[in-house]
């Protein structure tokens, strides 16, 4: 489904983020990437929705090359495969309800559509309670549900996590680790996370990529090619 | 795309009041930018209006010689009205110049007594010649003085007159290109004022429009509701503009004729009001929006 072939990137001020990193990941596959901060795990999700082009290297998605894509359909591709933050980006003035209907509202569907869409996502989160709540008001892993629920609401292929549980208690980082284990369990959605939380490594017995300083130095795949 | 559309003018409309502050400083921005405009089409028209007056009162005359006769002269006359840019050529014949001096010189008993001793008419016809810009003078001139009719023409008083006309053509000239100067300096100053505005409401939205770019949102989608956001600050400023505009000319309604002759503020407002406003208007309309799309061009590269 992904493939990243020889992908290199050099940031403008000389900074070499990806140094001739290859790995392929196949449909419904949960990947973590793995590495310590400014390894280049950020920079490998960027990559994968073209918020950044390598330098050198070619990355398809579904047997299209990524980089040939216009930047006018770019929006297409980043429905597909979605992401959640590390720091949520929801708009803080907004109410849950209008956080998770963004990406409805941008494919112009009536608000009928929107609402029930909606209605199944947060029934699914948990979040029900919370849709008339304004985001800036949440809890962190509450905001971290609503961003799943804002991935979801699209139906992607592939959700990238970047840190998600960076800024969430234990408690919280278990109940979106265990969101997402099922979201790929149930529904076979390729997920990419990566992390630095120990934790949840261990806890996840699937595929491992470890970069460091840019490079890909270890793919190690625990048996369990995917938890399907 | 309907769905879109209200979305987008939603929106827009949201923006305009979650974010008070800079709706407000938009709002003060877009007056003291009409101000500006206005400044511009007001000395725009003063200057036209002083340039008029002069011209208005440049005219030429040609003086036959004795024993020329009417017919000759009404042929030169013809031909003249024909001539490109020359507006009104006049015949004054012997007798009414003879009138018109009589009635001038009455007040003057010397030049009266004079006349009467002389018991004859010692002067001449004449054609006055007026046209719309002085630049015709020259030409007029340059015509009269190679045509066959020149042997019938005693004096032309342009050459007494032409420093004056050469000094308006001149001056007007210059006025001409100081006002254009004094319109673009307007203009681009008040492209400024808009354009720092427009970068900090944009900035102020950064997050957001960061957000809807990575959720997959399309740069007409994000651009949209800034354009409308533009559109409502522009419209009500300029309206508030324009209240405060018609309350200061109605205030100052006297003050205006002794700078101007004639100048009726109001009447000159609402005889122009749809071409003078919707000029003004749009100009700030389209700095805000040329503003809006290079502000917002950094934060779509995402």
């Amino acid at each position: 489904m992904i493939i990243f072939k020889n992908v290199t990137k050099v940031y403008a001020s000389d900074v070499l983020a990806l140094d001739n990193v290859s790995f392929e990941i196949k449909g419904g596959e949960f990947v973590l990437i793995i590495g310590r901060s400014g390894a280049g795990k950020t920079t490998v999700l960027k990559i994968l929705r073209r918020e950044e082009d390598p330098t050198r290297g070619v990355v398809y998605y579904k047997n299209r090359n990524l980089l040939e894509i216009p930047r006018k359909r770019l929006a297409e591709i980043r429905r597909k495969i979605s992401i959640i933050y590390q720091d949520f980006k929801l708009i803080d003035k907004k109410t849950v309800f209008e956080n998770i209907a963004l990406p409805l509202e941008i494919l112009g569907r009536n608000f009928s559509e929107i609402k029930k869409e909606i209605w199944k996502v947060a029934e699914k989160l948990k979040i029900k309670k919370k849709l008339d709540q304004l985001a800036g008001t949440l809890s962190g892993g509450e905001k971290q549900k609503v961003c799943l629920a804002r991935c979801l609401i699209t139906k992607p292929e592939v959700i990238l996590a970047d840190e998600p549980t960076g800024n969430l208690d234990p408690i919280a980082s278990f109940e979106i680790i265990e969101i997402l284990k099922n979201l790929n369990k149930d529904e076979g959605i390729t997920v990419v996370l990566a992390t630095h939380n120990r934790e949840v490594v261990e806890g996840l017995k699937t595929r491992v990529l470890t970069l460091n300083s840019g490079r890909l130095i270890r793919d190690e795949n625990p048996g369990a090619f995917t938890l399907l | 795309m309907f769905n879109i559309l209200m979305k987008i003018l939603k929106s827009g409309y949201n923006l305009f009041w979650q974010e008070k502050l800079i709706t407000v400083v938009s709002l003060g921005t877009t007056i003291i930018v009409s101000l500006f405009i206005w400044a511009g089409f007001l000395s725009f028209y003063f200057f036209n209006q002083m340039i008029n007056y002069l011209q208005e009162r440049l005219d030429f005359s040609i003086y036959f010689k004795p024993g020329i006769l009417r017919e000759e002269i009404s042929k030169i006359q013809k031909i003249l009205q024909n001539f490109p840019g020359v507006i009104e050529v006049s015949l004054i014949t012997q007798e009414e110049a003879l009138e018109k001096f009589k009635k001038e010189a009455k007040i003057n008993p010397v030049i009266s007594r004079a006349l009467t001793e002389l018991n004859m008419n010692p002067l001449v016809d004449y054609l006055i010649i007026k046209a719309k810009t002085p630049e015709t003078y020259p030409k007029i001139i340059d015509y009269l003085e190679k045509s066959p009719y020149r042997t019938y023409i005693d004096y032309i008083s342009y050459y007494e007159n032409q420093r004056v006309i050469e000094r308006i053509i001149s001056l007007s000239n210059k006025v001409r290109v100081l006002i254009s100067l004094f319109v673009v300096i307007v203009l681009i100053l008040a492209a400024l004022i808009i354009f720092n505005i427009v970068l900090v409401s944009i900035y102020s939205q950064k997050e957001n429009i960061e957000i809807l770019r990575l959720i997959g949102a399309s740069n007409f989608f994000i651009r949209g509701p800034f354009l409308v956001y533009s559109f409502l600050f522009t419209f009500l400023g300029y309206l508030l503009f324009l209240v405060g505009l018609i309350f200061f000319f109605e205030k100052t309604a006297n003050f205006w004729p002794s700078l101007i002759s004639n100048f009726q503020p109001i009447s000159f407002l609402f005889d122009n009001f749809f071409i003078l406003n919707g000029l003004a208007f749009f100009i700030i309309l389209f700095i805000n929006w040329i503003g809006t799309f290079l502000a917002l061009e950094k934060y779509l590269k995402i």
